[in-house]
């Protein structure tokens, strides 16, 4: 196109408002200059009459051009449910995906996850203590014995003065026990027995003291 | 309901709606530019068959494109405006410059001016003449006597719609009328008198 951009100074710069003056579209204050300047200038008086003309002129070419094809609607509408068709399959993964994500998130909300944390870390807590301490026990000894504690009965036992080595190391060695302490002043050797022996520690202080040649007395260490 | 109580949807209720997956409300827009939409896509092209695909394309982008519609403009301004840019896509893509040269005349059936006025009432007349002065138009001055007249856009959504100066708008309205009024004054005198 090879007109002038701007205008020639023989038109009124009013003048190119005019036809958005017949539609109605301009600002208020354009408006008012139109209408101003209307009541003084004879020439867009008549530039504005014939913009009136030529806009009921052109109505029918605008309106009287051919329509479209009654298939027109048909192919829009058909373009638009198969999109629609695949938008609500496509809408349903999306809810199933979007419920997974929705759940996943929960597991991340603050308001219970660090309590469950604190509850899981105090228990494991809990259970390293009572391991720790339940399975640490002192021996009167000073020995330091880990695992659960096995129950435990100690006796004092003196020998004859006469028995032979031996008997006295054959004694012993039935008891399976340990010779913690002694001899002591009076003789007496403290004999811990551990597991079933000490649980049937009252037997075996009879049999001791059924064995007179070789025991001189047996008895129980109070604890 | 009672047709004359009838709410007839506002161009943003339907919009809105559209964005929402409505196919009631976008047929609904449709019918309503289907029309405007074609006539203006076949001012740019001249050639239906060409027109009705674009229309198509058109009518597909504001389907899919109805949530972006910020509202920023008025609704026919963006229409016509993906309208415009699918039209133009349309010329580049088939390369069709031939028949965008096409005479309007070849396209609308524009009645024979020698064949008979004596039968066409003086307003029928006017008429006639006055789409074949409207034909010699350059494209863009019929689109932008259409955008202003017709559609009554306000200059400054047609500079947006045309993505041109609001003074280009003005002036090219200026001498759009201008032409328009030579190349009809041309027709009436070069009539055969009867």
């Amino acid at each position: 196109m090879n007109e002038p951009e701007e205008l020639g100074g023989e038109v009124h710069p009013v003048a190119t408002l005019l036809p958005w003056y017949l539609s109605g579209t301009l600002k208020e204050d354009e408006r008012q200059q139109v209408v101003q300047h209307l009541e003084r200038c004879q020439a867009c008086r008549e530039e504005l009459e014939e913009l009136t003309t030529l806009r009921t002129q052109l109505k029918p070419v605008f309106s009287e051009l051919p329509g479209s094809s009654p298939q027109l609607h048909q192919a829009v509408m058909e373009k638009i449910h198969a999109q629609e068709g695949r938008a609500r399959s496509g809408a349903v993964i999306a809810r199933v995906l979007d419920s997974v994500e929705l759940w996943s998130r929960s597991l991340y909300r603050p308001r219970w996850v660090p309590t469950l944390m604190l509850i899981i870390v105090l228990g494991q807590f809990g259970m390293l203590l009572w391991f720790a301490g339940g399975q640490t026990t002192r021996s009167g000894d000073g020995v330091i014995s880990r695992g659960l504690p096995a129950p435990t009965a100690r006796i004092r036992v003196a020998f004859q003065g006469t028995a032979p080595e031996e008997k006295v190391r054959s004694v012993i060695m039935q008891l399976r026990g340990r010779i913690v302490d002694g001899p002591s002043a009076e003789g007496f050797y403290t004999i811990e027995l551990s597991g079933d022996e000490a649980k049937a520690v009252e037997v075996r202080l009879e049999n001791l003291r059924a064995q007179r040649e070789v025991i001189r007395a047996a008895e129980r260490v109070k604890s | 309901m009672d047709a004359t109580n009838r709410h007839i949807p506002s161009d943003d209720e339907l919009i809105k709606a559209v964005a929402l997956g409505d196919s009631a409300a976008f047929e609904h827009l449709y019918r309503r530019y289907e029309s405007r939409v074609y006539q203006f896509v076949l001012a740019l092209l001249h050639d239906q068959k060409l027109a009705e695909d674009t229309v198509v394309e058109v009518m597909v982008g504001v389907w899919q494109g109805a949530a972006r519609f910020a509202g920023a403009s008025r609704l026919s301004t963006w229409i016509f405006g993906i309208a415009r840019h699918k039209a133009m896509d349309t010329l580049r893509d088939k390369t069709r410059r031939e028949q965008a040269t096409v005479p309007l005349e070849q396209v609308i059936n524009l009645p024979h001016l020698g064949d008979g006025p004596e039968e066409m009432t003086e307003q029928r007349k006017i008429e006639a003449l006055m789409r074949h002065a409207f034909a010699k138009l350059s494209l863009q001055h019929q689109q932008i006597l259409r955008l202003a007249f017709h559609e009554e856009l306000p200059y400054q959504e047609i500079a947006r719609l045309l993505d041109i100066p609001v003074n280009t708008v003005k002036t090219r309205v200026f001498y759009a009328k201008r032409q328009l009024k030579r190349h009809f004054e041309h027709i009436v005198h070069a009539e055969p008198s009867k």
